[in-house]
Parts: structure tokens; C-alpha cells; sequence
């Protein structure tokens, strides 16, 4: 069993954040072809990456392999205002990846439990996930650890 | 049944970098299911190499082709049992299509032609490996009326 510990990145971890989101990016292009991803998406990773890094409403946390400080996995964490609903914030998953070797040894759970505790001191009193109705990965993983369907969107190709 | 202006065949030496390409793709995207499929440390070098062994005949593998661009491939191999009264069976054991390409019918077609191939070479049953949490491969080979045939289970020495 690997030990993991989890910590806020900072602009040091810039380039492990990248690496993990650009490898989610990826797979989300993998499993449905309107996830294209840009012909670019190494410089526009690296900017967003540089964007939540200096945010105030969100947090990157990373997992690390406590015996070798290896980045191992990441969780992006993004506050927003429900200004007709309540409770008013939410805190939204918008990125998480573990690393492949790093999977089936609870380092997403770790994850999860970590921004569950990150929403609360955010002021949050929901957390939810945004990603790929064909990520069936993600779908498995979030329906274990108990999340419900909570809106739907839709899409119809234009071209 | 297929669109037109796709062209399946074995791949040739000039085509070495795109089917490298293809090769890398189809075991990034695998080593997202289970971690023994994770890759080397220098998946370019190695697709190529693996490319190159292909295109000079290790396997059978078949390319498709829009507009003289490798867009999918697929791989197999014969594997014996003599013992069993199937004798050859043909094992495909990488298949891809570039995301762009998709949605074309262009894997399913891959899979015919190889089909065809290796019925040629006295195949009379093709399987398919995959992870097993592939779950996208499962419903394409379902779809394809592939069925559960054999297991592997695995575990860490």
C-alpha cells in the first residue's frame, strides 16, 4: 500500500498540475470525439494551469507518493455562486486524474475525501462533478462514492 | 455499408511515424483501465520500434487509410493449440482509431479485413484481448458478436 498525503499546489507543482491535466484532456478525447482537444493544448494547459494556481475560489490539490514526493494524483476544486438556489456555493470537481500506476490504490478516494473537507472550508454546502457523459470511468467512480445525477446537459452538433 | 474513400491494407515503410503514432495512442489510452498496463517511460522510442516491426511483418496488421493518412490499425496474431480441434485462432491484439476518425464504421472494418486475412491463413476463430475494465472495447466486440471466451487474471509478484 502507498502512502499518500495531499497538499494545496502551488506554482512550484505548475508543471505536475499540467502534466495530469493535459493526460485527462487526453483520455476525455479518447472516449467521445467532441472532446477534440486543441491542436495546442500543451501552452493552453500551462496557462490555465498558471489561472487556478492564482485564483482565489479555487483549489488544486495534489496527491504525493509520501516516499518519493512523486505527484500521483490531482483534484481541481471550483467555487461557484447559486445566486436563486440554497444552499448558495457549491464547490464543482472540475479536473481529477490519478496517474495509471497509481490507480486501484485508493489515492482517488483520498482525493476526494480531501476536497470534500476543502468544500466545507470554502464555504460550500454541496459539492458536485462536471465531466464526459462517455467518461465511464469517472461515472463508475462517483456512483461509488455516492454522487447522484443532479442536471443534465444536452448537445446537438451544429456542423 | 462502409463510407467510401477509406482504404484498409498492410501498412507500408513510409507510414512508420503515423502507425508509431497510432501504436502510442492505443496504450496511453489503455493504461488509463489498470494499472499493469502502464507504459514504458519512452512510449515514442518504443511505439516506433514496435512500428517497424509490424510493417516488416511481426503479426499480421492492417492500416486504414483517408486521403494516404494512417487513421486506425490493427494487429493480430496466431496463436496454437494443438490440443484443441480450432487449432489456430487469431488474437487481435491492439486496435485503433484516431478520435477524428471515429464514428466512420472504420474499427469494424478493420476487424473484417483481418478476419478475412486470417481465414486465409486457416484461422477459423478470432478473439480479441483488451483490459478488462476497457469497457469500450467490451461493447465494440459485443457489438461486433464477439463473446466472453477466455479470462486472464493477473496479480503482482
Amino acid at each position: 500500500m502507498v502512502n499518500i498525503y495531499v497538499k494545496e499546489a502551488t506554482s512550484e507543482d505548475a508543471d505536475a498540475v499540467a502534466e495530469m491535466i493535459a493526460r485527462l484532456k487526453m483520455l476525455n478525447e479518447e472516449l467521445d470525439p467532441h472532446f477534440k482537444t486543441v491542436s495546442d493544448l500543451e501552452s493552453v494547459v500551462k496557462k490555465y494551469v498558471e489561472e487556478i494556481l492564482a485564483s482565489k475560489d479555487i483549489r488544486v490539490l495534489l496527491a504525493l507518493d509520501a516516499a518519493t514526493g512523486e505527484p500521483v494524483g490531482l483534484l481541481v476544486l471550483r467555487k461557484e455562486d447559486r445566486i436563486f438556489y440554497e444552499p448558495r456555493y457549491k464547490a464543482v470537481i472540475t479536473d481529477f486524474y490519478v496517474k495509471s500506476k497509481y490507480r486501484r490504490r485508493r489515492v482517488g478516494s483520498i482525493l476526494l475525501e480531501k476536497a470534500i473537507d476543502h468544500a466545507k472550508d470554502m464555504g460550500a454546502g454541496i459539492i458536485t462533478v462536471v465531466y464526459p457523459a462517455g467518461n465511464t470511468i469517472a461515472g463508475a467512480f462517483y456512483e461509488r462514492a455516492g454522487f447522484r445525477d443532479l442536471q443534465v446537459e444536452k448537445y446537438k452538433p451544429l456542423y | 455499408m462502409y463510407e467510401p474513400g477509406i482504404l484498409v491494407r498492410k501498412p507500408r515503410e513510409e507510414e512508420l511515424d503515423q502507425l508509431a503514432d497510432l501504436i502510442k495512442r492505443f496504450y496511453i489510452f489503455n493504461e488509463e483501465f489498470d494499472p499493469a498496463w502502464s507504459i514504458v517511460a519512452d512510449p515514442d522510442n518504443t511505439a516506433r520500434i514496435v512500428a517497424k516491426e509490424y510493417i516488416e511483418g511481426a503479426g499480421e496488421t492492417l492500416v486504414a487509410l483517408i486521403d494516404s493518412q494512417v487513421v486506425g490499425y490493427i494487429h493480430a496474431e496466431i496463436r496454437e493449440n494443438k490440443m484443441l480441434e480450432a487449432g489456430k485462432i487469431g488474437v487481435i491484439t491492439e486496435v485503433y482509431v484516431h478520435p477524428q476518425a471515429r464514428r466512420r464504421g472504420i474499427a469494424s472494418r478493420l476487424v473484417e479485413e483481418m478476419q478475412a486475412l486470417l481465414g486465409e491463413k486457416g484461422v477459423r476463430h478470432i478473439a480479441a484481448e483488451f483490459p478488462a475494465q476497457n469497457i469500450v472495447a467490451k461493447e465494440f466486440y459485443s457489438k461486433l458478436k464477439f463473446r466472453p471466451y477466455a479470462s486472464i487474471y493477473l496479480r503482482e509478484v
